[in-house]
């Protein structure tokens, strides 16, 4: 009897406490510890606790519905051997604390040649944190933050500290407080990266030789902040409707000979904004329907625009602070394509203006003072503002290009353009009495 | 109800209201295939910001013709007078010709843009929320500058003076307000800046755009500076609401004081 | 009916009206006659309360005439000159229009009555635009009589219509009863053919008469016959 009793209380115990979790947690721990390295651990479509803490190098590979889930205290996932390879997870609860020592990610790595590809992050503080650790691949990993707005209850999506030579490539990533963050961090590859509505696309903070290629950054506060770093290379970037305030596509502070090449700077608030950076080059990029092109404060030397598109923005470049005639806005005989805003003649057909252009402008003072300015760039009124001030000799010299090259053919949808409103006003001319029917008498013969 | 009826019959049976429409049409196919290069995820918001650039050239001068002209016409048609007689009084018929208008211009513009939407599933993901901000946007401003419309119509005694009227309002909102406020701009301070802020968002333009920008989520007010923080001293939402009302109700007195019941022609 | 007492109205320090006093009686079809700009459309609008009375009064059945109290508005119709109505709705969609502006519903069988008696209910369905100016002017005064308004106020109700015209809407005005008309009018044979008085404008004097004693005593310049 009183075995019975024992027994059954003990039955209600288990029943309460539920203790398949931590069995289960215990379960995944227990059962990494007793792989062999190099095994390869098929997980199902269920949800495993975590924190777990990867020893050896294995193989972890997830199912459709695999989670795993972390207790909210820590790392989910910590990396802690080379060559370990994480794939097809998702990866979610990971600890928030920021008053903690260290800072806590969905997926830590600690260590070199791993890889990372094909997993989902929620809510986690960061989303994968780089910890001094090389060579490792990040690929295709689908990450999500608390939301733009949230700058300090939440990290960056990849967080990379100290950690050099990895490559990370097809990553979507939004929402979190920058999408992809280099601390200290040389010769990484980033590419065909999707970042959007984060603070930073990218940030660059003391790391040189870094790659960025193919990626596209929407809808940020700021595509991509570079920062005390040099040597960089970007090709092939798309930086998309940053557009608020004190938005930008690219930012330059204080960074220095980077080659900023084939780039798409299009619909942001600022296109390009460089400030106390020197010697660096750009070539081949689109600058268009920003509000301001190229802000270029005069603490900047030594910049090289050439071979650039920059066109149907409300201000094409504005020199901040002072003059920056140490710019140069050609290279080797060639300038830049400005478009319709600054017709020019070439009459011996070598694609290049016959006279250099020299763009003054009276809203630099303006931009300068008031930050509130920038709420009028969409107006029309401020180009008559900036027409009137010329009058009133306020103007500077924003560029001068030595030799401006000519625009580019117009495509087919301009031609649409022009054949609907040919349309219009035909039908207008013709259908004058149609008019007169609709805005006169309404077709009553007095 | 019948004021509505008899807009409607009289406004589908015209032609000024299909023009207007063929016009809105034209611009938003014609930005439906300049965007189609755009990406499938986010070229959508691309393309309502750049759909609002041009749409805004066309919607405020459009209402204001439409709204003056059909009282204006009332008036040559005599059939104001003969509305006076009965029971209205002026206030009442100027209500519900509103309503009458507001009615016949925004139901055609709101069906358009709902065929719009389904154009733009087969380009571009969907965010339904933010087409929803940028059709009240649109809402918004044609309310604003029908009323407006109204109200020179009831001032005018001519074609000539709508005509007049008409291009000084749209002129005013487009060009001389921020022009205006771009010349006190240099002076504007932290004690000021919400006198400033208020004068800004009464341009109608400015309130709809800053809603709709923010709606979307395109234009983000991130680490704003204390200046910032108190121009931006309420949400867009409310700006535009205050706007609303603000013309509503100034448009709407203004055609009753000012009001001529005879025109010239 | 109406009674006018000392109505003075000016406009830019010129005097249009001096002292008017004018009775119309119950039943009186009275012609509203003067010469071009005599004064004829700014009586009109001061019976119907569209010009303000700042010297003198206006009676309608009693009734003050003025903005806080609209009551005797229920007692007049009226119909303006050179009027359009809406020309892209049909005839009967004017009607059905203007009689849900006087009451919530429009009585249908009183409009199908109205537009018979104006000869229009077989052209009912045909948009207002493409009525010849009889037609038009028909349909506006069925619009006036759909109301039962005891005081039907005309300004000019056959002015630049054919004669066959003129002759449908006199016929049409002969044939009412128990209606006070008051009518602005060019026409003598009209004034003789309907009409019982003559209320005659000049140089902002009124003087009342009857038709015979009218035309007997008076030589009436730019007035066609």
């Amino acid at each position: 009897m009183k075995k019975l009793a024992l027994l059954s209380f003990i039955f209600s115990l288990l029943l309460v406490m539920s203790p398949e979790k931590k069995l289960a947690a215990e379960h995944l721990q227990a059962t990494i510890d007793s792989l062999k390295e190099g095994a390869v651990l098929k997980l199902e479509n269920k949800t495993y606790q975590g924190n777990i803490v990867i020893n050896k190098p294995i193989t972890i590979i997830g199912s459709k519905k695999t989670v795993i889930r972390g207790d909210g205290t820590g790392n989910v996932i910590s990396i802690k051997a080379p060559d370990v390879k994480l794939s097809h997870l998702t990866v979610i609860h990971g600890g928030m604390n920021r008053n903690s020592a260290e800072e806590y990610a969905a997926i830590k790595i600690y260590t070199n040649n791993n890889v990372v590809e094909h997993i989902i992050i929620r809510d986690s503080f960061h989303g994968i944190y780089l910890s001094q650790a090389h060579h490792n691949t990040i690929r295709s990993n689908h990450i999500k933050g608390l939301g733009k707005g949230e700058i300090a209850a939440q990290g960056n999506g990849i967080h990379v500290y100290y950690a050099n030579g990895n490559l990370l490539e097809r990553n979507t990533i939004e929402g979190t407080r920058d999408g992809m963050f280099f601390d200290y961090a040389n010769n990484n590859k980033s590419y065909e990266n999707n970042i959007s509505h984060t603070r930073y696309g990218l940030h660059y903070m003391y790391s040189d030789a870094n790659i960025f290629k193919r990626n596209t950054f929407t809808m940020n506060t700021g595509g991509a902040a570079i920062m005390n770093s040099n040597h960089l290379k970007l090709e092939d970037n798309q930086f998309l409707v940053n557009y608020g305030n004190q938005s930008f596509g690219l930012l330059l502070l204080q960074a220095n000979d980077n080659e900023i090449a084939n780039n798409t700077f299009y619909m942001n608030q600022r296109g390009m904004y460089i400030d106390q950076a020197t010697r660096n080059e750009f070539r081949h990029n689109k600058v268009v329907q920003n509000q301001i092109g190229i802000e270029l404060w005069s603490s900047s030397n030594d910049q090289i625009f050439t071979l650039n598109q920059i066109t149907e923005n409300t201000i094409p470049a504005v020199t901040l602070g002072g003059n920056s005639e140490n710019n140069s806005w050609s290279k080797n005989g060639k300038g830049n394509d400005w478009g319709s805003t600054f017709p020019i003649t070439d009459l011996d057909q070598d694609s290049i203006g016959d006279f250099p252009i020299t763009y003054r402008s009276s809203l630099y003072q303006l931009i300068e003072d008031q930050e509130l300015s920038y709420l009028f760039l969409k107006s029309p009124a401020l180009k008559i503002y900036e027409k009137m001030n010329a009058a009133l000799s306020k103007e500077a010299v924003m560029f001068h290009d030595l030799h401006p090259l000519t625009a580019a053919k117009g495509s087919y949808s301009k031609a649409i353009f022009l054949i609907a409103t040919l349309l219009i006003v035909g039908i207008l001319l013709k259908g004058r009495h149609l008019l007169c029917i609709t805005f006169g008498r309404n077709g009553r013969k007095i | 109800m019948h004021y509505i009826w008899k807009e409607w019959k009289e406004n589908i049976r015209g032609k000024g209201l299909w023009l207007s429409l063929s016009i809105i049409v034209l611009i938003s196919i014609a930005i439906l295939f300049r965007s189609s290069a755009l990406s499938f995820d986010k070229g959508f918001y691309v393309l309502l910001i750049n759909l609002f650039d041009m749409i805004i050239y066309f919607i405020p001068i459009l209402c204001l013709f439409i709204g003056a002209f059909s009282i204006f016409q009332e008036k040559e048609q005599k059939t104001l007078i003969m509305l006076l007689t009965k029971t209205d009084h002026f206030g009442s018929f100027l209500i519900k010709k509103s309503l009458g208008l507001f009615t016949v211009v925004l139901v055609p513009l709101i069906t358009w843009f709902f065929i719009y939407l389904l154009l733009l599933k087969f380009n571009f993901q969907l965010d339904i929320k933010s087409y929803f901000i940028f059709v009240a946007a649109i809402v918004c401003m044609s309310l604003v500058f029908l009323q407006m419309g109204a109200a020179i119509g009831s001032i005018s005694r001519s074609r000539m003076q709508i005509l007049g009227f008409t291009i000084f309002v749209w002129f005013y909102f487009f060009f001389l307000h921020d022009f205006i406020l771009l010349s006190f701009l240099p002076d504007v301070t932290h004690e000021n800046v919400k006198l400033f802020s208020s004068v800004y968002f009464l341009n109608p333009l400015q309130a709809v755009r800053m809603f709709l920008e923010t709606g979307t989520g395109v234009y983000s007010f991130g680490h704003m500076s204390r200046l910032l923080q108190s121009f931006m001293w309420t949400k867009p939402a409310y700006f535009l609401l205050g706007n609303l009302l603000f013309w509503l109700i100034t448009s709407f007195f203004t055609g009753i004081v000012f009001n001529r019941k005879e025109g010239y022609e | 009916m109406i009674t006018v007492k000392n109505l003075n109205q000016s406009f830019e320090k010129k005097t249009v009206l001096d002292s008017i006093n004018l009775d119309i009686n119950r039943n009186e079809i009275c012609a509203l006659v003067g010469r071009n700009g005599a004064g004829k459309s700014t009586l009109i609008n001061s019976l119907l309360g569209l010009l303000p009375v700042k010297q003198g009064e206006i009676l309608i059945n009693g009734i003050a005439v003025n903005k806080k109290n609209e009551e005797w508005k229920r007692s007049i119709a009226y119909l303006p000159e050179k009027f359009m109505l809406y020309p892209m709705l049909t005839g009967l969609e004017n009607m059905t229009f203007f009689a849900e502006a006087v009451a919530k519903t429009a009585n249908q069988e009183r409009i199908r009555q109205v537009l018979r008696s104006v000869s229009l209910w077989d052209d009912r369905n045909e948009q207002v635009k493409k009525y010849s100016k009889g037609m038009l002017q028909r349909l506006g005064l069925a619009i006036t009589l759909y109301q039962d308004s005891s005081l039907l106020i005309l300004d000019e109700p056959t002015s630049g219509i054919d004669p066959l015209g003129r002759k449908e809407i006199l016929d049409v005005l002969s044939s009412l009863q128990d209606k006070t008309i008051l009518l602005s009018s060019h026409h003598l044979d009209e004034i003789k053919q309907i009409c019982t008085h003559v209320a005659y404008l000049e140089n902002g004097k009124m003087e009342k008469y009857k038709v015979e004693e009218f035309l007997q005593t008076h030589n009436l310049g730019g007035i066609s016959s």
